[in-house]
């Protein structure tokens, strides 16, 4: 009986480590280690051989591709106030803003890591609304800002979903304004440039363990230079990346 | 400064500058026509920042910050008038920046506010230039008025709120205000002609009658006084006089209806004050509150209906001679300031009896617009007597004692059928 117990005791045993060799590197009678090409760390006239081509393009090969398999592509709904420069002297007219964005991840076509992880391109299109005037005599207006900008992120450390960025670009604002008066609506059209600047935080952490689908998001502080007037917006967006 | 920054100049004001086309600048305003109010291309004579709006006939600033706190006690210890506009200035706002388009050779406002203020610009224009027409205020006393757009304005005078609904030349500031809408929506003074020439008005009353002070003597020695209301009344009544007679430049013409009060404020504005009508007339009630009445003639808003009957005056003499009104701005002009002996103007009359105001009457003072509508035109001023003294209802002996100008039996008891006075 006092035998089975410890046979049972033996088998069920599941020890980390063999309990048939020591490692400590030890050898032990009977026991010929195989070193191969190994160094003998006892021998100080050793010079390490020089890489073969083939070994040297394998060392620089990038895996980014395989920690980060995501295409770069995002698609995020803007909200926030847009700090309209008032016409009328008062320092901004706030209204709100809305739009939309698509990110492209350019830097992914490089295969040098910081421009990997810190070129992007946008398309921003952007717009705001409002009436003045009187319930006789008013406005209705609204501006539309469509612009190209690439942008370039400061990631917080190696591979880091986060990064605060810095974005310049230009484009086009559309302005659509209609004055009521006694003879009805009367439409005005313009089309002026735009200058956008800016800087925000954004985040692309993983939805999706595979790393192909990406929630985005972002605060930002971005300038317009419409014409010959100063726009600021305030505000964030959010969306989805893959 | 080194050559090689020399072209950061010019970079900069790319970026920042806007153009300044120079006059006449081509833009368009909202302007009543036979259509009414409606986009208008017209012409920028005194312009020279179009987008900032500064020009000679006014320099429009916004954002503006204004209180005037006669209540304060840096009020009181204020030594000068430049020390009372600064303690007022609470703000000094910015410079407005118009949102243009440009449409071929004009210029087309794109949001409200700037055609709002394009409009008012035209109006202030059209102002300057009637007065500067009519030769007999010098350029230098209408030039360049400031106008503060959409002001934050609180006199405690009035409201310890800040005011709005309205358009005001401020004496202390120096400063026509234009204010923002909040219970009448109707057309904005800013686009009104005829508002922004009875306000430009107010601004050469305050001229030539109290010294362009934010103090002015007068008001402070005679409150509480009939003197002060027949200035206040005389002030009114004059400023929608010209108002008038300056929209016969309008493209649709003299204003017969007062329509730009109807336009802004409503029907029965218009109708309590338009000058046209042959019954204003002044009845003994009205004459007693001017006399003893006090600061209710004031508060009640007494001196806008006496006005209203000095105006129609002025009307019906011109109106009587096919709608010749020229001479008889130009008499009411003249008689402002006049230190002639035997032809004083309202300033020096006023100035002589601070201290004997019931001598300062309303007949005196009609006696010396007369006496100036004289000076070119003798039919008008005969005219001017017998609708003075009718509308006044001015029996011979006040007539020959305080308008001596006038015969004695100037009255027409058949358009004013009560006598006021003897």
């Amino acid at each position: 009986m006092r035998l089975r117990v410890f046979l049972m005791a033996v088998l069920l045993l599941t020890p980390v480590f063999s309990l048939a060799q020591d490692d400590d590197g030890q050898t032990y009678p009977g026991m010929e280690r195989d070193r191969g090409d190994s160094p003998r760390t006892s021998d100080p006239t050793y010079v390490p051989r020089e890489e073969s081509p083939d070994e040297e393009d394998a060392r620089e090969e990038s895996y980014s591709r395989i920690d980060d398999p995501a295409v770069g592509l995002a698609a995020e709904f803007i909200i926030g106030a847009m700090f309209l420069e008032s016409t009328r002297g008062a320092l901004v007219d706030a209204r709100l803003g809305i739009g939309a964005r698509l990110t492209w991840e350019i830097g992914r076509l490089f295969s040098d890591d910081a421009i990997r992880q810190g070129l992007f391109l946008e398309l921003i299109y952007l717009t705001t609304a409002f009436r003045e005037g009187t319930e006789l005599i008013f406005a209705d207006t609204r501006f539309q800002y469509l612009i190209a900008a690439p942008a370039w992120a400061f990631p917080f450390g190696e591979g880091s979903a986060y990064a605060v960025y810095l974005q310049a670009g230009g484009g086009v604002a559309i302005g659509n304004s209609t004055l009521f008066a006694d003879n009805g609506p009367n439409g005005i059209f313009s089309l002026q440039p735009v200058i956008l600047y800016g800087l925000g935080f954004r985040g692309r952490p993983l939805l999706v363990g595979d790393g192909l689908l990406r929630l985005f998001f972002r605060v930002e502080v971005t300038r317009f230079r419409r014409g010959y007037a100063d726009d600021t917006f305030l505000g964030g967006s959010i969306g989805l990346g893959f | 400064m080194h050559p090689s920054w020399k072209w950061l100049i010019p970079a900069a004001c790319l970026a920042s500058c806007t153009p300044n086309p120079p006059a006449p600048v081509s833009i368009m305003v909202m302007d009543k026509t036979t259509q009414g109010l409606v986009p208008t291309a017209v012409d920028f004579q005194t312009i020279n920042d179009t987008y900032a709006l500064k020009g000679l006939a006014a320099t429009f600033v916004g954002g503006a910050r204004i209180v005037v706190d006669p209540n304060d006690p840096l009020y009181d210890a204020a030594q000068t008038d430049d020390q009372l506009r600064r303690l007022a200035l609470k703000s000094e706002g910015a410079d407005v920046r118009l949102n243009l388009k440009s449409g071929g050779e004009t210029l087309i406002p794109v949001d409200f506010h700037s055609w709002n203020m394009a409009s008012a610009y035209y109006n202030y224009e059209r102002a300057f230039l009637h007065f500067q027409a009519l030769a007999v205020i010098p350029d230098d006393e209408i030039r360049e008025t400031r106008v503060f757009y959409f002001p934050t304005y609180t006199n405690t005078s009035l409201s310890s709120q800040p005011l709005k609904d309205n358009a005001l030349f401020d004496p202390t500031t120096q400063s026509f205000m234009l204010l923002p809408y909040e219970k009448f929506q109707r057309v904005p003074f800013a686009m009104s002609a005829g508002v922004i020439a009875h306000e430009f008005f107010h601004r050469i009353w305050h001229k030539r009658i109290y010294g362009a002070s934010g103090r002015p003597l007068l008001i402070e020695s005679w409150i509480g006084q009939g003197a002060l209301n027949v200035l206040k009344s005389y002030d009114e009544g004059l400023a929608d006089f010209h108002a008038f007679a300056a929209s016969c430049s309008l493209p649709t013409g003299c204003d017969y209806s007062f329509s730009f009060l109807e336009e802004t404020l409503g029907a029965s504005f218009a109708q309590a004050r338009r000058i046209d009508q042959n019954s204003r007339c002044m009845d003994p009630t009205l004459y007693q509150e001017l006399t003893t009445g006090g600061l209710n003639f004031l508060s009640l808003e007494r001196h806008f209906q006496l006005g209203t009957v000095i105006a129609t005056a002025l009307y019906h003499a011109g109106s009587r001679r096919g709608g010749a009104w020229g001479s008889l701005e130009q008499g009411a002009l003249r008689a402002l300031s006049d230190s002639t002996p035997n032809r004083r103007g309202i300033f020096e009359l006023a100035n002589a009896n601070i201290a004997t105001p019931a001598y300062f009457t309303l007949f005196r003072v009609a006696n010396s617009i007369v006496q100036h509508v004289d000076l070119t035109d003798p039919p008008a001023a005969q005219l001017l007597c017998e609708e003075f003294a009718t509308r006044f209802g001015m029996g011979p002996t006040t007539i020959a004692e305080q308008m001596p100008q006038c015969s004695a039996a100037s009255g027409n008891r058949s358009v004013c059928t009560q006598q006021v006075v003897p």
